[in-house]
């Protein structure tokens, strides 16, 4: 009967010397949390740490920063939303400015400073950001998605990066002949599958709703154009996996040599330059495939909103005023090595590597979901229940495509409260 | 007769004897139970059945709309399928676990060099984190870069990938699979400490009667478990039905839907999308049937009175 | 004991080594997985060349990157503190309340074993957004005690069935035995029904530890400072960054945020002995 005491004691022993090694917060400082996605590039979160920690210095408080994954954002807002406890500052994502403006502290004054001074903002991040004519959020940067390409492939072929999406598919089934994809994520994830789906229909002329936001547009000839052609793409030149694909497939794939083409952020090249010499030099970047009726990419911006329930409202809008403003942006956004794009249309663009120069280009045309309607709460649901993705999944599968629309109208019709 | 009868499982009835004392004393050690259940499950939970009747959204106070939210749901394809899907996954999984599971306690029961790292080891799958876990397994299960892919295009049985994450019955056996890999420790281990409390003197006496290594199984081994199987089986049974790392993180409830748990599609509904109400009325859904499973499981331990 | 030989060796190999070499097989495999991707550079890692299995040139960059790049230690400090007492808390209660339904008889027993389980009727995925008010109303937010008080929410109903159905294997004899000597009801539950139910016990010790140890929401939801991170937040917040997963020091954080435990698990699974009931009912 020895362990049972000897594990007592051992417990005892663990759980009073972590107590004694507990982090004791300097009481007299006021505390600010802070919580942002953490991106891949651990030299750009390090700075951003550092900013935040000189800013603390000066103003004498404590910053408590915290990275999570960008997936588990929502859950984080979510409860913060709900019961009032949380990070004093917490980067947003999606619509979440539209969803619960009340939540979020208004910060035109902070934007209004940044416009001012950076000559004027993307129109995108103020579909993201501005409900009712005040700003819930400042914006902070973009990652936009661009068409990621093997420069030595194409070549090979006698090609240039596609302009069109039929370009891209003509291309595609030429590099499938060479062992090689052009592949495009069409499963259940939230980043790259959304761009793929809601960039093809809306580069065919489709949308969700009309401008008004709320009649249902989706029953078209363009969608059936739209859907048409993935099926014509999934057929002839995606792997057959695309279906099953989360936001990291298509990165994978690519760094292994087996994809030519694929839409997705500078991740790829960040991650190559690391990770896959072989291929890293051979990377190049184009803006996304436009089709009949335009050019247009599904991302959004990340925005930093300061949370109403915080105690220390000024300070936490004033730690976003510093850490979004121009000089602390760039340094940061050099930490991205590309990747990250700037939301303000004035900033001095410090050198970027010439095959990353059309990232900053792409943030105009991104699009968020619900466009050319504005962003609603409905257009969220319609996006996280992937309804438009699953349209274009079942299209693929074989479902005679008059049906998968029918279905996928159904259903918004009913988000939308119009059975 | 030293066998010892097996008591039914069911918590004690009221009855003679000591009945004063015991009672106060039952009350009070179950009190600490039902305290901290009490102000911590009670209330959330009552909490989130009142948001199920409501229209509520994160942070908004929703407007009160009774069954409405359940009534929408039934007429939704995505949840009727969400709800065939968790059946299917659940009944299969659990099946399988318990097969399996009791295969590895008679294994890993014998004696034989090593034993008791092979416990360690068997439990590894319970021990890592999911979250982990099933990243390794969305490398496992990729179409280009899957082990199970590669192996079998190098010994020449497949001729391209399996994408076995895209088709809607593979990526159901798939999270099958994970599901079964990681939860075959829990009945292993289980059983296991189950067989530790079956008398010796049975074995041997039954080994002396010239009873075979069947039947000693099926008339000692098992009669005997029987409470412990009960006891795991609804445990497991409650939790694979509201699963939800291993679909979060390797099919999110795709392809189409196929995949999605109640847990997933409550998590999609109230947390990505913000319909809370709508949410928590998709996972009330488990009500019935988790209650029809623990009224079943307390039926059959009652009878297994000796 | 003599070598086994001939027939003997065959039956061994029939009800031993095959089906354990199957099941071993079945589940390392993915742990051979991961093992191997943690120790291979990145390189080796999204070549089509290379094995999966197999690892060229070995590496331990990844499990020193999780200790000089982020407080893996902090993190594994904060899991070991709160399920270690998430554990202990829930045991002691799940044992009490166990012994309760278990022997003693009093009225409502059947009910209230049963009303246990409401725990389990709502998923704590979404469960968490109801229990944030709680834990934000007890003050507990953003401290170590949201998890030492929440998690026995799931832990102890498990416990308490788990741990009712070990003591009701127990011969009732031994208990009464004691009693008759003079033995309290305590007293009894201390020295002979928990010696007893040992194994019992040390399984419903070792569930509930990893529950403690992997579970993800609550950690997530309910802290917000760096200092209080366990680990499976910690490393998915680090590590899985969107859609750059730095697969090497994911599976390193794996490894060793389970192998330890298991080589715990498998130091006391000695006391694993088959007949600890037998001698008590003859004495």
């Amino acid at each position: 009967m020895r362990w049972p005491r000897r594990a007592l004691l051992l417990f005892l022993a663990v759980v009073t010397s972590c107590l004694v090694w507990s982090p004791v917060g300097d009481a007299q400082q006021p505390r600010l949390g802070i919580t942002i996605s953490s991106w891949f590039i651990p030299a750009a979160n390090d700075l951003l740490k550092e900013m935040a920690a000189d800013w603390a210095k000066q103003k004498g408080v404590t910053v408590d920063f915290e990275f999570i994954s960008d997936t588990d954002l929502v859950a984080k807002f979510t409860t913060a939303a709900e019961t009032g406890a949380g990070p004093d500052v917490l980067q947003v994502a999606s619509l979440h400015p539209h969803l619960y403006p009340t939540k979020l502290v208004d910060v035109t004054d902070v934007v209004t400073q940044l416009e001012s001074r950076h000559g004027g903002i993307v129109q995108i991040a103020k579909d993201a950001a501005v409900v009712n004519g005040r700003w819930r959020a400042v914006p902070f940067y973009a990652t936009p998605q661009v068409l990621n390409y093997r420069e030595d492939v194409l070549k090979e072929l006698g090609e240039q990066p596609p302009d069109t999406w039929e370009d891209a598919l003509r291309i595609g089934k030429k590099v499938k002949a060479r062992s090689m994809f052009w592949g495009e994520a069409l499963g259940h994830c939230p980043v790259d599958c959304i761009t793929t789906t809601y960039s093809i229909l809306w580069a065919y002329g489709a949308k969700e709703v009309e401008k008004d936001g709320k009649t249902i547009a989706l029953n078209s000839p363009e969608t059936v154009k739209a859907l048409e052609f993935i099926k014509r793409a999934a057929d002839e030149a995606w792997p057959p996996g695309v279906l099953g694909w989360d936001n990291s497939s298509n990165n994978r794939a690519f760094l292994g040599g087996q994809l030519a083409m694929t839409i997705n952020a500078a991740t790829i090249w960040y991650a190559a330059k690391r990770q896959a010499p072989a291929v890293f030099p051979h990377i190049n970047h184009a803006l996304i495939p436009r089709g009949p009726a335009g050019r247009a990419a599904a991302f959004w911006p990340s925005s930093l909103a300061v949370m109403e329930h915080s105690k220390q409202k000024e300070l936490a809008k004033d730690l976003v005023r510093y850490l979004t403003d121009g000089p602390q942006l760039s340094r940061w956004l050099e930490k991205t090595e590309g990747a990250g794009a700037s939301l303000l249309k004035g900033l001095a663009e410090k050198s970027r590597d010439p095959k990353l120069q059309v990232i900053p280009k792409a943030v105009e045309w991104g699009r968020l979901p619900g466009w050319p309607g504005p962003p609603t709460r409905e257009a969220a649901e319609v996006h996280a229940k992937y309804l438009l993705v699953d349209m274009a999944q079942n299209a693929v599968k074989g479902m005679p495509i008059p049906k998968a629309v029918e279905q996928a109208v159904a259903e918004m019709k009913r988000i939308y409260g119009q059975q | 007769m030293g066998a010892r009868a097996i008591a039914d499982l069911a918590p004690s009835q009221a009855s003679p004897r000591r009945l004063g004392r015991d009672a106060v004393l039952g009350y009070l050690w179950v009190t600490p139970a039902l305290l901290l259940l009490g102000t911590l499950v009670a209330y959330p939970f009552l909490l989130a059945l009142y948001w199920s009747l409501t229209s509520k959204t994160a942070g908004v106070a929703g407007t009160f709309v009774g069954l409405d939210n359940f009534i929408y749901l039934l007429g939704d394809r995505i949840f009727r399928k969400t709800l065939g899907n968790t059946a299917v996954f659940t009944v299969a999984s659990v099946s399988v676990k318990l097969v399996i599971g009791m295969i590895a306690a008679l294994v890993l029961d014998q004696a034989f060099r090593g034993r008791n790292l092979a416990r360690g080891l068997f439990l590894l799958p319970w021990i890592v984190p999911t979250s982990l876990s099933a990243l390794a397994w969305l490398w496992i299960y990729d179409d280009m870069f899957g082990v199970i892919s590669r192996l079998g295009m190098d010994l020449g049985v497949l001729r391209t990938p399996i994408p076995f994450l895209a088709d809607s019955l593979l990526a159901m056996l798939a999270i099958i699979v994970v599901n079964v890999w990681r939860g075959v420790s829990f009945f292993a281990i289980s059983f296991l400490a189950g067989m530790q409390s079956i008398a010796g003197e049975l074995y041997e006496a039954a080994a002396i009667d010239g009873a075979g290594a069947g039947r000693r199984f099926w008339h000692i081994t098992l009669p005997g478990l029987r409470a412990v199987m009960a006891v795991a089986t609804l445990f497991s049974v409650i939790w694979t039905f509201s699963d939800f790392t291993i679909v979060h993180v390797v099919t999110r409830g795709g392809p189409a839907n196929s995949t999605h748990l109640l847990a997933t599609l409550a998590y999609q509904t109230a947390i990505i999308g913000g319909k809370v109400g709508e949410g928590l009325a998709v996972s009330s859904f488990m009500f019935p049937f988790l209650l029809v499973i623990i009224f079943l499981q307390l039926h059959f331990l009652r009878r297994s009175e000796d | 004991m003599t070598r086994t030989r001939g027939p003997a060796l065959l039956g061994r190999t029939v009800w031993l080594y095959a089906p354990l070499l199957l099941l071993m097989s079945f589940t390392l495999f993915p742990f051979w997985w991961m093992l191997a991707t943690s120790l291979k550079p990145d390189r080796e890692l999204y070549s089509l060349q290379a094995s999966p299995l197999l690892v060229k040139t070995v590496t331990f960059d990844h499990y020193a990157a999780l200790f000089t790049e982020m407080p893996f230690l902090i993190w594994v400090r904060n899991s070991l503190v709160v399920s270690f007492t998430a554990t202990l808390v829930s045991l002691v209660i799940g044992a009490l309340a166990g012994y309760s339904l278990a022997r003693l008889r009093f009225r409502g027993a059947t009910t209230l074993g049963t009303i246990i389980f409401v725990a389990y009727l709502v998923p704590t995925t979404v469960l968490f957004l109801p229990l944030a008010y709680v834990v934000h109303w007890l003050g507990l937010y953003n401290t170590p005690f949201a998890l030492m008080v929440t998690y026995p929410t799931f832990l102890v109903p498990f416990c308490s069935w788990f741990l009712m159905g070990y003591f009701k294997t127990i011969p009732r004899e031994i208990e009464e035995c004691a009693m008759v000597d003079g033995c309290t009801r305590a007293g009894a539950l201390w020295r002979i029904v928990v010696p007893l139910a040992t194994p019992g016990i040390l399984s419903a010790a070792i569930f509930a530890f990893t529950f403690s140890w992997n579970e993800f929401i609550y950690a997530l939801t309910f802290l917000q400072a760096p200092a209080y991170k366990t680990i499976p937040v910690g490393v998915i917040g680090q590590v899985a960054t969107g859609e750059v997963f730095f697969w090497g020091k994911l599976m390193a954080a794996a490894v060793l945020g389970s192998v330890p435990i298991a080589l715990i698990y498998s130091a006391v699974s000695g006391q694993f002995a088959a007949g600890l009931t037998s001698g008590a009912v003859k004495a």
